[in-house]
């Protein structure tokens, strides 16, 4: 039976002692603790309060024995052991403490009393590592039985030491499962392995040690070193200082190596870095001549992460120039990206371009003109982008964040000039350079988006030299398709479907095209060429073309003035599910599109209103994003699309934050979001729904996600790398299966920018 | 080990037919079902290197990209003589500091 209010309002006036004693004991004040767990009993006496006192007692005496002070742990102990209690772990860890402190007989007494037969054997232990500790003089507190193990122990050391590990091994024979001394045993022989770089066989002795006795304290240092599960075992502030403590033991290359690790994860730091490193190079070229390279290259590119133009020349005298970058061009080039410059990483990738041609001895033969190529082809992009983001996204917070850290880069120049070489010039170099390599010539075909005869010409171009190529045949099926050339765009996607039948998204694609080609038809009034391309449509698509068949079914046979096939296609259509919103969006744009009257357009025009002004299931917005995104990919957008669009978005991003949706449906929106590359409202999506279900990692995900994608760089910021973390963190501290799909995500981020995983790594690192 | 010409182990100067040679030999030896991680690693550092595109392409924007001081500092332990320690010596170790 719950108790009455009034009886929770009388707290015992005990509770505030007991709490604070047991704050006092958490805060490391022992003395404390136990002043007001004496009072406490004699306020209130009983069986609570007296384990209080007992915990209190124990705590004192184990702060005193710790700090070596043994007269003020002796007499703490005596006045405990005056205290009546029938707990046997009470006593069995008063004669742990007595065994500490030398006092074996009386340990022994106390041990009996714990009347538990494994007590004995425990505190004997105890009593053991006591004795090791006092070198020879130790032998004296222990039985005479147990004075050959003593000395087997101290003989089996200092054979290690010497490193006579055989003559060890055989001394530690003599030391059986049941001996006091077993611990000692396994410590020595972990050190035997530890020595031999056994690393396994090292922790197959010292995983077995008791984490209470001594041999596994002397083991600590070493084995965090190796095993890395242990270490995540400890608390913090012992892993700390284990560390610092095996950093000491390692010599004074692991410890600057570690040093330098904790130095070049943070952009402050990168000179002391190099300082740490020119300490230790000089020794690593002594020990491990072939890592000097390796350790250059770490740096290396911790420079490019934040490093500072004066720390080039420091570098160099460090490590000497980099043989594959003497100059730093490629570090400038890359930093330039990093930092959205892209007018500056244009000029450093052409003076690098330069250097590889001018240096064969460093890129002999093919190397040279591939490497020129790729050089080329990144210059290309650059100077693309260039002009691009000149048009383009306004900025945003991120913008301001980047430029915050890059004060040059603040002013977004208007009416830029192109660079030179220009995107055109350098694409055509590079394919010059590498003329069996695709690349180039593809992004070429982008170059010419606006200029349609040029692009026919490199058109056919391309077709002579790859005319297998997939790529190419995509490529050049996509701008027949732009400029009409239907007939020609198909040919292209039948030889590209005939070397690969099974490629779904070929097929799609395929598939795409014979529903334009079936629109086109009909708004030229050719209904059965219209349907034989609705045919072709519907073979090569898969069940997720069906809504957008049906639609223009629908349209094409009510153009036609074949009212009862039309009202049976489109009653199909409503009949698939999650389409009473999707269904009279595509009958809108399919009727606009083949020229309806206004009247026949009105009542799909009311039901699609009225289905986004409603209350909407997660299936219905995903499908009529569906919808929206092929409208928005097709190679001529319908009037009204715009309007369309905003709509649709707003009515998605509006879902996020009401309580219709649950946080699953949220999260399969933000997928469709993500999948269809829908950046704005899905980033509009993590920021409301991070607020809603802040502990859902998903949600910063769409976030950094949308960010990223839009910044148009393998590089990202301090914030989105930030968030990164966060949701990595996040995914670890659930371990959760609803994050798959998360982890498929991120690891394919991670793929696509490296960056991302050195971000997560240097913010776990710090955190 | 991210290196990925010390992963197969070949010489930075193979070619298609060595890289390739040495990736199958490494695959028969550490199949997927078997050695997960050191296919992935095997098939990662073949994928990098398969080609003259790729493996220009990771000299010039990857070559030690992703190395972390933490393998370096490994490797290093690994090949420096570990220093053996008396029993007073680990002792002395565990005195409180300070006193």
């Amino acid at each position: 039976m719950p108790p009455e209010p009034h009886d929770v309002a009388k707290a015992p006036a005990s509770a505030p002692l007991t709490r604070k004693a047991e704050a006092a004991l958490r805060d490391g004040r022992p003395g404390l603790a136990l002043d007001l767990a004496r009072q406490l009993v004699a306020q209130k006496p009983g069986p609570e309060a007296h384990a209080l006192l007992r915990r209190c007692w124990l705590a004192v005496a184990e702060a005193h024995v710790a700090r070596d002070a043994f007269r003020d742990a002796h007499a703490i102990l005596t006045e405990a052991e005056r205290l009546p209690s029938d707990d046997p772990v009470w006593w069995e860890r008063l004669a742990a403490l007595r065994a500490d402190l030398g006092d074996f007989p009386r340990a022994l007494q106390l041990a009996e009393q714990a009347a538990d037969t494994t007590s004995r054997k425990r505190v004997l232990g105890r009593v053991v590592d006591r004795a090791l500790k006092d070198d020879s003089a130790g032998k004296a507190l222990l039985p005479p039985d147990l004075h050959s193990h003593f000395e087997l122990i101290r003989k089996a050391f200092a054979d290690y030491a010497a490193g006579r590990d055989d003559a060890a091994r055989e001394t530690l024979n003599d030391i059986g499962l049941s001996s006091p001394f077993l611990e000692w045993k396994l410590l020595v022989r972990g050190f035997i392995a530890w020595s031999a770089n056994d690393n396994p066989r090292t922790l197959e002795n010292w995983s077995r040690l008791s984490g209470d006795r001594l041999p596994a304290r002397i083991a600590a240092p070493f084995r965090v070193t190796i095993d890395k599960a242990y270490a995540a075992r400890l608390p913090a502030d012992q892993a700390a200082a284990l560390g610092r403590r095996s950093d000491r033991l390692s010599g004074s290359l692991g410890e600057g190596l570690r040093r330098l690790r904790k130095q070049l994860a943070s952009e402050e730091t990168i000179p002391d870095a190099l300082e740490t490193a020119r300490a230790i190079v000089p020794e690593l070229k002594r020990t491990a001549p072939d890592l000097v390279h390796r350790l250059g290259n770490i740096v290396y590119w911790a420079l490019v992460a934040g490093g500072q133009p004066e720390d080039l020349p420091r570098f160099s005298r460090v490590f000497g120039p980099p043989p594959d970058d003497p100059q730093f061009y490629r570090l400038q080039a890359l930093v330039s990206e990093q930092l959205r410059r892209l007018d500056l990483a244009h000029g450093m990738w052409r003076k690098y371009e330069e250097w590889i041609a001018k240096t064969p001895s460093r890129w002999p033969g093919a190397l040279s003109a591939r490497a020129r190529a790729l050089v080329m082809e990144r210059m290309g992009r650059l100077a693309r982008d260039w002009l691009d983001s000149d048009a383009g996204e306004g900025s945003d917070e991120f913008d301001e964040l980047m430029t915050f850290f890059n004060p040059a880069g603040r002013t977004r120049p208007v009416g830029r000039k192109p660079l030179s070489p220009s995107a055109e010039e350098c694409f055509q170099r590079a394919g010059e350079l590498a003329p069996d390599w695709v690349v180039p010539a593809t992004q070429l075909l982008h170059v010419y988006e606006s200029q349609p005869a040029k692009a026919l010409l490199t058109a056919d171009d391309l077709l002579r030299r790859f005319p297998n190529n997939l790529d190419i045949l995509e490529a050049v099926a996509e701008l027949f398709e732009k400029v009409g050339d239907t007939a020609k765009a198909h040919d292209c996607l039948k030889r590209a479907l005939a070397t690969n039948p099974l490629d779904r998204q070929l097929r799609q694609q395929a598939a795409a095209l014979a529903l334009n080609d079936a629109r086109r038809r009909a708004e030229a009034a050719d209904y059965d060429g219209a349907r034989a391309a609705l045919r072709e449509a519907n073979d090569l698509g898969d069940a997720s073309h069906a809504p957008a068949v049906l639609a223009l079914a629908t349209a094409i046979e009510w153009s036609a003035g074949a009212v009862d096939d039309a009202t049976k296609h489109q009653a199909t259509l409503m009949d698939l599910a999650d389409a009473r919103v999707a269904g009279p969006y595509r009958l809108i744009v399919e009727g606009s599109r083949l020229k309806f009257k206004k009247k026949d357009l009105t009542p799909h025009q009311s039901a699609f209103t009225n289905g986004l002004a409603g209350p909407a299931t997660a299936g219905e917005l995903t499908a009529v994003l569906i919808a929206l995104d092929q409208y928005r990919r097709e190679p001529v957008a319908y009037r009204g699309l715009k309007t369309h669009e905003k709509k649709i978005v707003d009515r998605v991003v509006a879902a996020t934050s009401s309580n219709d949706l649950s946080e699953e449906d949220v999260v399969g929106l933000g997928l469709t979001l993500h999948r269809l590359a829908f950046w704005k409202p899905l980033r509009a999506l993590g920021e409301r729904a991070s607020v809603r279900f802040a502990d859902n990692a998903y949600f910063p995900f769409f976030l950094a996600e949308a960010v990223v994608a839009r910044q148009r760089s393998e590089y990202v910021t301090y914030r989105s790398g930030f968030i990164y973390c966060r949701v990595k963190m996040m995914m670890d501290d659930a371990k959760d299966a609803r994050y798959r799909k998360l982890q498929e995500l991120l690891d394919e981020r991670i793929r696509e920018m490296p960056d991302v995983e050195r971000w997560i790594n240097e913010h776990m690192r710090w955190s | 080990m991210t290196d990925p010409y010390a992963v197969l182990d070949v010489e930075p100067d193979a070619d298609d037919d060595t890289i390739r040679r040495r990736y199958l030999e490494l695959v028969k030896e550490f199949p997927p079902e078997r050695h997960p991680e050191k296919f992935a690693a095997v098939r990662g550092a073949y994928e990098r290197l398969k080609d003259l595109d790729a493996r220009v392409r990771h000299r010039l924007f990857e070559q030690g990209r992703r190395d972390g001081i933490d393998e370096l500092i490994e490797e290093m332990a690994c090949r420096t003589p570990r220093r053996r320690y008396g029993l007073q010596a680990l002792l002395a170790m565990q005195r409180p500091t300070g006193r």
